[in-house]
């Protein structure tokens, strides 16, 4: 298999991607016309080019096309503040928004979101079938977003619907859905700007009062939210839906990490590791240098394989296919990236996909996969990988 | 910097030394990217007048920003009115080197102090040249004093990789076979050294400059040979503010029992990971606070971009990827 199906979505692939990173990895570094870029995918090479932010630059990470710098600009796009940026803008803006999602900020969010993940499982006792990704993986990062900024409880239905336009309407090449998507961009720049005020003048304990604090401009304190929403809900999704699958799949892993919740952590790390949600992301070389020996001109891009760093034998031996839960490198993996643009939600998501962890070794006896696992769906896309469906049968304790 | 085995640290001798050394201003006249992450900075005095004279070893301090860095003169010593230092750029950098990269222009003044010689090039008819990363530095005006007194020399310089190795180009091309390059992807320095130094031949003089583990390496190769044949000089990693130089110093791991000994040069993250202890880290500049760690006994000396003063004072948190013990703390007990 070739990195060609994999792009071409083949659901074999998708499903499962390794051999072909492991392909890859192979090779050294090297062109691949299937992405159009120079693909790296060592755990040694792909740390290198992270942590050279002046030779890769992050312009182009999503693999978007880069715009010229006199190109026209609408005005009211919300343009992502962080993920496509360079230093120097890209470390001021980091430093403003980054002290709300410290690990110590998230620790002090942990009761409540406890209480979230703990009533979405419960509630899965009333469901006649139980799709994890319908009515887990999906729902459950929105509404922790939504009570981590401090959206009102009357707002969230709308707020929820307009997040899903916007992230899905990401990369989409739909230019015929009647203008929608932009109704809604304008819907929710007008919501967010109004709240933002609010909270200017009559602050509370929540993350959009510490961005209506910054000196961020309006616009952008509008477009940092709207990357949250971005960046945190898709990922987070493949997240939940993998580690579940990983519990099903796993005989006895679900009563092991029950029986030791120290555990549960390490448990959290491999699953990231195994099945990172972002496979790889690109960037964009600003002169001629190298990498690994290999020579790569300047304005070529580069395709960082996060997936395959994180199954790379050199860093996690012969096992690294595996889930172990005593590696003492375990939290190395590169699922979060590394470097400056390290996932600014990172502790958020080890958060939920921890406490989601935990309810089940509370609430649940055992979870059956109810499809066969060399048949579970992927989601239509290399990048983010995670479950379209995932049906299994919960047994209540 | 040291030279020898010297202990880093100044003494008050030394102080006093630096305290009567003049400032001088300069004006940057050219600069050039030999390399990746490396810049090579050529100083003239404003006037165009003569600079102190030097000799090959020799180093400067330059006031880059907020920071005081020490760098090696890699010009020809013959030329009084040019000084030419390289920098390269450090991923744990608090301003000097950003800000030679990216601040720095030609036509700028800057403040110096100096020269200084910590590390001169004694006279021999052999020597053996070792250099990693931007060691090679002070090596260069070496090897041209060396080629010009007809000495036999070899230099064996190792590097992250062929693009970042500054001026191996320019010297392989010249010397040829007495140019031995180690690019990491290709081999690695510090594994040669054994063979290549496995045998003192008399008169032979060794100069070696780099990152602290090639010198703890060399010094092992070398245990063999006569006192006084080894020569090294340390190019810490670090930022220094002035008069302050990183030391070594102890983390206890709490829940273990665990003491573990931080060098000069190594964040806490690294030592702790080297020692097969999972931590987990991503940004390695103090700016995500994934590292972060509870200490519950030690001054913290805070070098990240999270905390607010008022949460460095209270002293119970620090992020292990960049800060380190305060000076005069000799150990931090940690919450791992």
């Amino acid at each position: 298999m070739t990195l060609d199906q994999l792009v071409s979505l083949d659901p074999d692939a998708l499903r499962c991607p390794y051999p072909v990173y492991d392909d890859l990895r192979a090779q050294g570094v090297h062109f691949d016309e299937a992405v159009n870029a120079y693909v790296v995918a060592s755990h040694e090479l792909v740390s290198e080019v992270l942590r050279s932010p002046d030779r890769f630059s992050s312009v182009n990470t999503v693999g978007n096309p880069v715009l010229p710098p006199d190109a026209p600009r609408d005005p009211e796009a919300l343009r992502p503040l962080l993920i496509l940026s360079d230093d120097p803008e890209h470390a001021a803006r980091r430093s403003v928004v980054a002290r709300a999602f410290t690990p110590r900020q998230v620790a002090s969010w942990e009761d409540q979101v406890r209480r979230l993940v703990d009533e979405r499982i419960a509630s899965l006792k009333e469901l006649d079938d139980v799709d994890i990704v319908r009515d887990v993986s999906k729902p459950l990062p929105i509404r922790v977003i939504t009570w981590v900024l401090g959206i009102p409880d009357e707002d969230v239905a709308r707020f929820r619907e307009w997040s899903e336009v916007i992230t899905s309407s990401v990369g989409s090449h739909r230019k015929d859905d009647g203008g929608a998507a932009d109704a809604v961009r304008k819907e929710f720049s007008a919501y967010l700007r109004e709240i933002l005020k609010e909270r200017a003048r009559n602050p509370k304990d929540d993350v959009l009062t510490r961005i209506a604090e910054t000196d961020l401009e309006e616009n952008q304190k509008v477009s940092f939210v709207a990357e949250l929403l971005v960046a945190g809900n898709i990922t987070t999704t493949h997240h939940i839906s993998s580690s579940v699958l990983l519990l099903a799949t796993h005989a006895g892993l679900l009563d092991r990490l029950r029986a030791d919740r120290a555990l549960v952590t390490k448990y959290v790390e491999e699953a990231l590791r195994l099945e990172p949600p972002i496979q790889g992301f690109y960037r964009l070389a600003t002169r001629d240098t190298e990498i690994g020996g290999v020579p790569i001109p300047g304005g070529s891009r580069v395709f960082v394989l996060y997936a395959g760093a994180n199954h790379d034998a050199q860093m996690w031996g012969e096992g690294c296919p595996h889930l172990e839960l005593g590696r003492s490198n375990g939290s190395q993996h590169l699922a979060f990236g590394l470097g400056a643009h390290t996932c600014l939600g990172a502790p958020l998501a080890r958060l939920e996909g921890r406490l989601v962890v935990e309810a089940l070794i509370e609430q649940v006896e055992s979870i059956e996969l109810l499809v066969d696992a060399g048949e579970v769906e992927y989601a239509p896309s290399f990048i983010n990988h995670g479950l379209a469906t995932l049906p299994v049968r919960l047994t209540f304790r | 910097m040291t030279s020898g085995t010297v202990a880093s640290a100044h003494t008050d001798e030394t102080r006093a030394e630096l305290a009567a050394e003049p400032e001088l201003e300069l004006a940057v006249a050219h600069i050039s990217l030999p390399a990746d992450e490396v810049r090579v900075i050529d100083l003239i005095r404003p006037d165009g007048g003569e600079l102190p004279g030097w000799s090959p070893g020799a180093h400067i301090d330059l006031q880059l920003g907020e920071v005081t860095r020490q760098y090696s003169l890699c010009g020809d010593p013959r030329d009084r009115r040019r000084w030419r230092v390289a920098i390269l750029r450090e991923p744990e950098s608090r301003g000097g080197s950003r800000f030679a990269h990216d601040v720095l222009a030609a036509g700028d003044r800057i403040i110096a102090r100096g020269p200084r010689n910590h590390f001169p090039l004694e006279p021999a008819p052999r020597y053996r040249f070792i250099a990693g990363g931007i060691g090679i530095t002070p090596l260069i005006p070496m090897i041209e004093a060396a080629e010009a007194a007809g000495a036999e020399w070899t230099l064996d310089y190792g590097g992250r990789s062929r693009a970042a190795m500054a001026f191996a180009d320019g010297l392989a091309e010249r010397f040829g076979p007495r140019v031995r390059l180690h690019p990491r992807e290709r081999s690695r320095l510090s594994e040669a050294l054994a063979d290549l130094l496995a045998a003192p031949r008399p008169d032979e003089l060794v100069y070696c400059c780099g990152p602290l583990p090639l010198l703890t390496a060399t010094e092992e190769a070398c245990a063999s040979w006569p006192a006084g044949t080894l020569h090294i000089e340390h190019f810490s990693p670090r930022e220094t503010l002035v008069t302050d130089h990183d030391t070594a110093f102890e983390v206890e791991l709490a829940q273990s029992g665990t003491i573990l000994t931080v060098p000069a040069d190594r964040p806490i993250m690294a030592v702790l990971r080297d020692a097969g202890i999972d931590v987990p880290a991503s940004c390695e500049e103090g700016t995500c606070g994934t590292c972060e760690t509870g200490v519950l006994a030690g001054e913290i000396d805070h070098r990240d971009s999270l905390l607010t003063s008022e949460e460095q004072a209270v002293n119970d948190v620090m992020f292990i990827c960049v800060s380190r013990a305060a000076p005069g703390c000799a150990r931090l007990l940690i919450d791992r």
